[in-house]
This record gives C-alpha cells, sequence and structure tokens, in this order.
C-alpha cells in the first residue's frame, strides 16, 4: 500500500518531535495506544495559562507512518490555537488532509485521542491549582 | 474467518500441540492441492480450500493470533472493543520504547540484549496468563466466564505491545 505524499512528508520530516516538562502546570500531557497494533503515542501542549492559546506542541509517537504523520499533523495544527479551538480538531479532519487509507483510519483516531487526552491533563492541572489557590 | 480450529479438525483449546498442529495442515494441504485435480472448476474449488486451510493454520500457528481466535470462537471480546489496559501501562510503554531507541541507536549491544530478555520475559508471563484465563473460562459459565474472557481481552491488549517491542529489538 502506498502512502500519500503529505504522509510521507511528515514522515520523513516529522515536525515538533520531543517532550515538554509533564510536570510543569503549564504543560498537558496524553499518552495513548492503540491495541489493534500497538502503536503508542505521546502528545504535549505549553499553554498560556492567561489567553489559553497552545504557544507549543511535542509529540512522540512509537507507530507506523500514518500514525506519525498523524501525531506531526495534529502538533501543527494546535499551535495558536486555544485549547477550546484545538478541541474542536476531528478525525475526519486528519483523515482527509493526509487522505489516509480506511485501514489507517484508527491512526488518526488515536491522534484526536492524544488531542483531546493532553487538553484534560492540562485542564485537570488549572482546576488542581485553582483548587489550591482558593483553598489560601 | 470462520473457525480455523473446525478447519483443521482440532478441539478449540489454547494449549494446542503444535506438532499435530502442522501435521493436520500438511496432511489437508495435501489432500486440497489444486495439482490433484484436472477439471478446471475442481481445481478451482480446491484453491479455494486450500487458502482456506492455509488462513486457518496461519491463524492458529502463532500464539497470539491464536488466543483471538479462541477467544472469538468463544464469544468474547473483539480487538478494539475493550482497549482497557492496566493503570500506568501506556507512560511504562512510552519509556522503555524511548529507552530502546536510544540503546539501540548507541549499539549498546549489553543494553540491548537485556531489554530483550525483559520483553520476552513479559511476552511469556502474557501468554501463560492467557493460557490459565482459557482453562478457567473453559469450565465456567455465566459472569465467571465473561470475565474471564474480558481479562484475557486485557492480557492481549498488554501483549500487542510487547510484540511491537519484540519486532522492534529483531529490526
Amino acid at each position: 500500500m502506498a502512502y500519500s505524499p503529505k504522509v510521507v512528508d511528515h514522515y520523513e520530516h516529522p515536525r515538533n518531535v520531543g517532550s515538554l516538562d509533564k510536570s510543569a502546570s503549564n504543560v498537558g500531557t496524553g499518552v495513548v495506544g492503540a491495541p489493534e497494533c500497538g502503536d503508542v503515542m505521546k502528545l504535549q501542549i505549553l499553554v498560556d495559562e492567561e489567553t489559553g492559546v497552545i504557544k507549543d506542541a511535542k509529540f512522540k509517537t512509537f507507530g507506523c507512518g500514518s500514525a506519525i504523520a498523524s501525531s506531526s499533523l495534529a502538533t501543527e495544527w494546535m499551535k495558536g490555537k486555544t485549547i477550546d479551538e484545538a478541541a474542536q480538531i476531528k478525525n475526519t479532519d486528519i483523515v482527509q488532509e493526509l487522505s489516509l487509507p480506511p485501514v489507517k483510519i484508527h491512526c488518526s483516531v488515536l491522534a484526536e485521542d492524544a488531542i483531546k487526552s493532553a487538553i484534560a491533563d492540562f485542564k485537570k492541572k488549572q482546576e488542581a491549582r485553582q483548587a489550591q489557590s482558593v483553598a489560601k | 474467518m470462520g473457525n480455523p480450529f473446525e478447519t483443521l479438525g482440532l478441539p478449540a483449546r489454547f494449549d494446542l500441540d503444535e506438532a499435530d498442529l502442522h501435521k493436520r495442515f500438511i496432511r489437508l494441504s495435501s489432500d486440497h492441492h489444486p495439482d490433484r485435480y484436472t477439471d478446471a472448476l475442481d481445481q478451482a474449488d480446491a484453491a479455494e480450500r486450500s487458502a482456506v486451510v492455509n488462513e486457518a493454520y496461519r491463524a492458529l500457528r502463532d500464539p497470539e493470533s491464536r488466543a483471538n481466535a479462541l477467544l472469538a470462537v468463544m464469544g468474547g471480546p473483539a480487538i478494539g472493543d475493550d482497549k482497557e489496559l492496566p493503570e500506568g501501562f501506556l507512560l511504562e510503554v512510552m519509556e522503555v520504547r524511548e529507552r530502546m531507541d536510544e540503546v539501540l541507536a548507541e549499539g549498546d549491544h549489553a543494553a540491548v540484549d537485556e531489554l530483550t530478555r525483559w520483553v520476552e520475559a513479559e511476552r511469556g508471563a502474557r501468554l501463560k496468563a492467557v493460557g490459565e484465563l482459557f482453562i478457567k473460562a473453559g469450565g465456567q459459565g455465566g459472569e465467571t466466564r465473561a470475565a474471564a474472557l474480558r481479562d484475557i481481552r486485557r492480557e492481549l491488549n498488554a501483549l500487542r505491545y510487547f510484540e511491537r517491542m519484540a519486532e522492534r529489538l529483531r529490526a
């Protein structure tokens, strides 16, 4: 099966590979996996706590070309968006952009799960901080 | 896919006699070999039966796919129906995979060997647990059986990640 040119481009030149400090209060981390294939994906966002804008996004994916491309694209799309805007990214957008074939749709689902999980982690940290400052 | 155990005339169980499995495959492949037939239609039928036999053998030869096949025959959850993993499992997988890439890039053979042994031990442990759970599920009905089948799915979910690690280490 041939990969689309966009998948190959992201696979050969992945954007935003790396890690952010997962213990920082302004960093949200999502780690998700697909038991169908054993792929594992980590996606992290660095958020401006005042404006909710995603200033940086990093990923690390151990999986096939489509999984790497899906997470690479996800980080590209998330940067500069607010967390609420980023939460609107759908796996179908990724499928369309990368022309993923049906057997690789689960890779885009994984990326959407990773986005949601990173945002949820960030929100949880913020709520915990607010609860703390209220308690003080 | 049909029931691969039935195709090969074997009891639906996880701890198959692998020598017997191979023997049956060879015999059935020979019985259904298209070259045994002269009529074109008979040959086409034989080719179809051969393909089914091949597929059944592939499904049962490898313990992971055999477990998935048996779980399907027993009516357990399919891949993707239940994605549960132990708490913190994916984080650990992530860390191990990062370390694996490091030691492979460095060419640190001792560390690669150590990781390989660890992955093999984990694979063995999951397959052993799966075997025990199949025995438990086989003798039970109702909720006990359903719970055992669910636990098998979860062991297999985790096993997939170790299989991928093993592939990476072999590459």
